[in-house]
């Protein structure tokens, strides 16, 4: 697929995605009539069996021009006041002071008289009897009450037992303020705020992240939720419990995480013959990383795993001076490494070969030397010289010449200042058996002395004999394997074919015929004529 | 909105507003909300696929033409508004995530998940965000190339550079994605 195809795949799918957007009504937009996803998001909460929970929709802070750097999201729960407490059977609570710096309150009854009245709390009590009127009337302090505390308070009159309930200011009422909604960090989290009566137990769970926290003496709390593993720009719900009242929340991330180009340097030096300078890091998926230096670059591509490691060869790099390697991330340079060169070279010479067989013998050396070195193999029958590369190493082939077969003779070996004279070389060259040929050179003859001819080869000292009814020969093979025999036959018939053989060692060769052509006078082989 | 009378600039800059009015041909300054109507979907497009999220994205194309409303007298008399309205979308989307303010307006205008732009299938979704991983001005212009099939002269205008600077844009971020894709086998160079 070409990157148009894939382009054009994206916009499409990304068109379809658009086409299920509704602009917002126009009104909307430009702020005449606030959409309600402009407000608040609202959440009931069953409350307390006793309490009245009234879910109070906040008005909308954003319809302002100041700037807003923080969405507080506000659910308040109401309750009963001090001033509605219950009055119960023939006591009457008549009278209270919410006022946190002076909270009372007054009972009044009818008893018999005499009859002692006590009411009693963790935070004040008071006493009286009653008069001979039968009603009595009494008032309780309770100066060290908790603010916005819910508590109980006793009302004895002689055995029987009221209970009342009393709160010093307005009573807290559960609440749960959100202070961001949303976060760009990399590592996110939310802060939720409110109220509750003191000790409060208050959670706060989401599916990326939980916490707890109480109320302190104050009736306050603050929460901090830490989230793991956020998604990126998806919505979600976090679930506030403030005592019995629950909120919920929404919150959204909004960091996309990219991963970052990081460069990491493996080495910054290297002892090796072969120096390679290592890079690793991580990038975004198919990025490519490449180095670039005056002895070598290279590159990579950044696969799914967002991870790389790059290695550089570097080739005839100068010895321990520090050379600059450029990282660059799509052709941008991100940023300039040092490396450095500190192989030590050492001179060595080593054989390869001490013997050769063939026909072109030749004998091979190898070694080291810092660059430049100059290497000369010297032996009687041949020499050679080259220079180190940049690498350090050397070979030199020297062809050997005319040198005696089976005969070992010296080698010397120069590098630099360095002589290294142990070596030898041996040409063990054993040339083969010569073929064992028979050609005929002499097949007929016109002259008055007949004479056949034989020529051919075989091993040296081989014995060749020549036989036929009118004369014989022999001969041995040469040092260097050939061998030729004529034959002179004595008596032959003119004109008719003589069967010959040759036979060269153990083997016969037949069917060589010579004829005697002679017109003149008849004779012997000797040249004397047979007609008389 | 009904549209008003006005006298038309020579030129196709938008964002202009020096220059003077001469003798041209006069042309009426269209209705906003035909106008509003019209582009707001495709604006919403382009700002996700420079911004990169679909809350955001909304957010950022009623910024736009917020603004575009303010200044409609002069705005609507362009030759082309809709080109100032995605360039305040590509301005916006730069910075967008560098400023919490308009981050606490989005989570202000939150809607239900479902009325939002619809999140893209998994292989498109990283097309775009390798789009968005590409430098800025190189991310718009293949932005608008590719979201708008707009020419060159467009996104020159909507940029506001020469068309031989998109050219390179395009060019250079083209290169890049190849590079991208076809590093991981997604596509052929």
């Amino acid at each position: 697929m070409s990157l148009d195809d894939r382009a054009r795949r994206a916009a499409e799918s990304l068109r379809a995605a658009m086409a299920e957007v509704t602009p917002p009504p126009l009104d909307e937009l430009l702020g005449a009539a606030p959409s309600p996803w402009r407000r608040r998001l609202v959440v009931a909460v069953p409350a307390l069996a006793l309490v009245v929970a009234a879910v109070v929709v906040g008005p909308t802070v954003f319809d302002s021009d100041d700037p807003i750097v923080a969405v507080p999201t506000t659910i308040e729960s109401t309750t009963t006041t001090t001033a509605d407490v219950v009055s119960q059977g023939p006591v009457e609570q008549v009278g209270t002071s919410g006022d946190p710096e002076e909270p009372t309150t007054e009972f009044r009854g009818v008893a018999e008289p005499e009859t002692v009245v006590t009411a009693s709390s963790d935070f004040g009590s008071a006493t009286t009897v009653v008069d001979e009127s039968g009603e009595w009337s009494l008032s309780v302090s309770f100066p060290d009450a908790p603010t916005g505390v819910e508590f109980p308070v006793v009302v004895t009159v002689g055995a029987e037992e009221y209970r009342f309930t009393f709160v010093a200011g307005d009573k807290v009422t559960p609440t749960a303020d959100q202070r961001f909604g949303l976060t760009a960090d990399a590592d996110p989290f939310e802060v939720f705020t409110g109220t509750a009566e003191p000790g409060t137990v208050i959670t706060a769970a989401s599916p990326y992240g939980s916490g707890e926290t109480t109320a302190d003496e104050n009736g306050e709390w603050r929460l901090r939720l830490a989230f793991v593993d956020l998604p990126f720009d998806e919505p979600f719900s976090i679930e506030v419990t403030v005592g019995d009242t629950s909120f919920s929340f929404p919150f959204v991330s909004t960091h996309e995480p990219r991963i970052p180009v990081t460069v990491e340097q493996l080495n910054d030096t290297s002892a090796s013959r072969t120096p390679v300078a290592g890079f690793t890091g991580t990038a975004p998926t198919g990025s490519v990383i490449s180095a670039t230096s005056d002895f070598g670059s290279t590159e990579v591509a950044v696969d799914d795993s967002e991870r790389w490691t790059l290695d550089l060869g570097l080739g005839g790099l100068p010895l321990r001076v520090e050379v600059p390697i450029t990282l660059s991330v799509d052709g941008e340079a991100f940023g300039v490494f040092g490396f450095t060169w500190s192989f030590e070279f050492t001179t060595s010479a080593s054989q390869v070969n001490s013997a050769s067989d063939a026909i072109d013998p030749v004998a091979e050396f190898t070694g080291t030397a810092p660059p430049g070195t100059s290497v000369t193999v010297v032996s009687d029958f041949g020499e050679a010289t080259t220079t180190t590369g940049s690498t350090g190493t050397w070979s030199v082939t020297v062809s050997i010449l005319d040198a005696p077969a089976g005969e070992t003779f010296p080698v010397s070996v120069t590098v630099g200042d360095e002589v290294f004279d142990s070596f030898s070389f041996t040409w063990t060259y054993e040339p083969p058996p010569p073929v064992v040929t028979v050609s005929q050179t002499i097949d007929s003859s016109d002259t008055a002395k007949p004479v056949a001819g034989f020529a051919g080869t075989a091993e040296a000292g081989t014995g060749i004999v020549a036989t036929s009814e009118f004369g014989s020969a022999e001969t041995v093979a040469s040092d260097d394997g050939s061998w030729s025999l004529s034959v002179l036959l004595v008596d032959a018939p003119v004109d008719e074919p003589i069967p010959i053989t040759i036979t060269v060692g153990d083997e016969v060769f037949e069917g060589y015929t010579f004829t005697w052509t002679f017109q003149g006078p008849k004779g012997d082989a000797n040249g004397v004529s047979r007609d008389g | 909105m009904t549209g008003r009378s006005r006298k038309l600039r020579e030129t196709a800059d938008p964002g202009g507003a020096d220059q003077e009015a001469s003798e041209r041909p006069i042309r009426s300054v269209p209705d906003f909300e035909s106008f509003y109507r019209s582009e707001y979907r495709q604006v919403v497009g382009l700002a996700y696929v420079l911004s990169g999220s679909r809350i955001v994205a909304e957010d950022i194309t009623q910024d736009a033409f917020l603004a575009a409303h303010k200044a409609w007298d002069r705005v609507g008399s362009y030759d082309k508004p809709e080109a100032w309205v995605r360039r305040v979308v590509a301005n916006l989307s730069v910075s967008f995530f560098r400023t919490k303010t308009r981050e606490a307006k989005a989570l202000a205008r939150l809607r239900p998940s479902e009325a939002y732009l619809p999140r893209l299938p998994e292989p498109d979704d990283k097309f775009w965000k390798a789009v968005r991983a590409l430098p800025t001005r190189q991310a718009q212009a293949i932005a608008l190339h590719y979201v708008e099939d707009r020419s060159v002269a467009d996104i020159a205008e909507i940029l506001e550079c020469s068309e031989s600077t998109v050219k390179v844009h395009l060019h250079k971020g083209r290169a890049k994605l190849a590079r991208r894709f076809s590093a991981t086998g997604e596509v052929t160079e």
